[in-house]
């Protein structure tokens, strides 16, 4: 036994082996890149991609004059600094807390719903809605068009983004016509390649990769017993629909929150949504999602699938920012309680029970989705240049 | 005698004209349809269509659905069916999940019968 306890020793204090991936992983690892994706401009909004638009998007995106109270503009909530969010909890309102968290704005251009209950269908759509929302900024389409015409470098940037003049246009085409502009902007906020990008591509073209031992077994939980793969799908590490975490249904004030349930009737009966005359998408392509959603029982209580990308730089978490920290996140799904779930939902969850060290393996795969280049946050406003000025 | 065969014959290939089905390329055969998903292969959370052809007589109606029964849930989009000149198209359907799901296609014969024709497809 004495001559034995060396090896022992020995044995225990060797690292695990390293983690080979199966051809199946390999496979759902492929499907999680390239990053970042090509550009593919939006087919309803004519102003997506343009630099002009951009420009002018920038400059309103910190615009307070478009709130009732000249006091907030969509930097208020959505700040560079915090990720595109405003590190709160709850977002917060013109008279206090709202009943959700601020989303982030990270490679928002990705997706197909918008907002945690998917009541918008196109970005510019999405940025309307806190500008005229009595909780939000409390705005209106006469204000918003007053405050660009009223402004000379406004409207020059308006009119060099729209290809026309504000003054000829009714006050809610300059509405649509300056949430397509901010939109456009905001399709530039896309994150920078994170360590499992490179990881990714070195495992694909054969290459030795860095990353880290505990992140590769991380990555396996994930794809594997875990099953987070199969919402937090696709390069955004996310499938952009909506479901049942096993959350609290209730808000704060005990009121009960009917999430994407809601969110459907929403969308559908929106002025501003691709179905509507304001969708530049003269074929209707891109009004497929709002065109064939179907609302059901189980959307109650469901909420968007978040990307998962910059992770690091977007706590607190879940649509009512309950949770503050990844642990906890995963804390969350490891003790999941079955009895919360819809009995008539989906059969996906189930509580995980992560060791300590899954825990924190999958922590680490993570934290490796996560482009350190972005913690900084600022620059985006400033490269989106200024408008009226070519610069 | 050759009368009663052939007719036995007649009624048995109006009856089950599903043997009669040629796979299409890139799709599938379920029961008396051949099915071509447009695009395909079948993509995951990205919309798709599907051209069905009836391998015998087109059918009065066809209403088409897909489920994941291992999930317990249906796709978040309802499809819109239209009769084509030669059979019917789906449009409007999304997976938004990797793995095993089931089309199910309701069809309503010209005789008022009606069938549940089922097909399994992986997706990745």
């Amino acid at each position: 036994m004495i001559r034995l306890l060396p090896l022992l020793v020995v044995l225990l204090a060797a690292p695990a082996a390293a983690v080979e991936f199966t051809p199946a992983e390999r496979a759902q690892i492929e499907r999680l890149g390239p990053w970042p994706p090509a550009f593919t401009p939006d087919p309803g909004n004519r102003l997506s991609g343009q630099p002009a638009a951009i420009a002018f998007g920038a400059a309103l995106f910190t615009e307070p004059r478009l709130s009732a109270a000249g006091d907030m503009s969509c930097a208020s909530c959505h700040r560079p600094e915090q990720g595109w969010g405003d590190g709160r909890a709850l977002a917060k309102g013109r008279q206090g807390d709202l009943v959700r968290h601020t989303p982030g704005l990270w490679n928002a251009r990705l997706l197909r719903w918008f907002g945690w209950d998917g009541a918008s269908d196109s970005l510019w759509a999405a940025a309307i809605r806190p500008v005229l929302s009595a909780a939000e900024m409390g705005g209106s389409a006469a204000q918003t068009a007053a405050v660009i015409r009223g402004d000379d470098a406004l409207s020059r940037c308006f009119a060099a983004a729209a290809g026309q003049e504000a003054d000829a246009l009714a006050d809610e085409e300059v509405l649509v016509l300056a949430a397509k502009a901010l939109a456009a902007f905001q399709e530039t906020i896309v994150s920078a390649r994170a360590p499992f990008d490179e990881f990714r591509d070195a495992l694909l073209q054969g290459r030795a990769s860095e990353y880290p031992e505990d992140a590769r077994r991380g990555l396996t939980l994930f794809l594997g017993r875990g099953n987070c793969v199969m919402c937090h799908a696709g390069p955004a590490f996310t499938n952009g629909e909506f479901h049942d975490t096993g959350l609290p249904f209730f808000t704060a004030s005990g009121r009960p929150d009917p999430g994407r349930f809601e969110g459907i009737r929403q969308v559908r009966e929106s002025p501003w949504n691709r179905l509507s005359r304001h969708s530049d998408d003269a074929s209707g392509t891109s009004a497929f999602a709002v065109r064939h959603a179907e609302r059901q029982h189980r959307n109650w209580g469901e909420f968007k699938t978040p990307s998962l990308r910059n992770l690091a730089h977007t706590a607190p978490y879940m649509h009512n920012g309950s949770l503050p920290t990844q642990a906890a996140v995963i804390g969350h799904y490891s003790d999941l309680d079955p009895d919360r779930l819809h009995s008539d939902g989906e059969a996906i969850l189930r509580a995980q029970h992560f060791s300590p060290r899954e825990a924190a393996d999958l922590a680490a795969f993570l934290a490796s989705l996560s482009a350190p280049a972005d913690a900084r946050g600022g620059g985006w406003l400033e490269r989106a240049g200024k408008c009226g000025t070519g610069e | 005698m050759r009368f009663l065969a052939a007719a036995i014959l007649l009624l048995l290939l109006a009856a089950s004209p599903a043997w009669a089905c040629t796979m299409p390329a890139g799709g599938f055969v379920a029961g008396s349809l051949a099915v071509t998903p447009q695009p395909a292969p079948l993509p995951v959370n990205a919309p798709f269509a599907l051209a069905i052809a009836p391998c015998g007589a087109v059918p009065q109606a066809l209403a088409v659905d897909a489920t994941m029964p291992a999930h317990r849930h249906g796709m978040n989009y309802r499809p819109a069916v239209t009769k084509t000149g030669d059979g019917f198209r789906a449009d409007g359907l999304l997976f938004h999940m990797p793995g095993d799901w089931e089309f199910v296609f309701d069809v309503t014969h010209a005789d008022g019968r009606r069938e549940r024709l089922t097909h399994t497809v992986t997706v990745q």
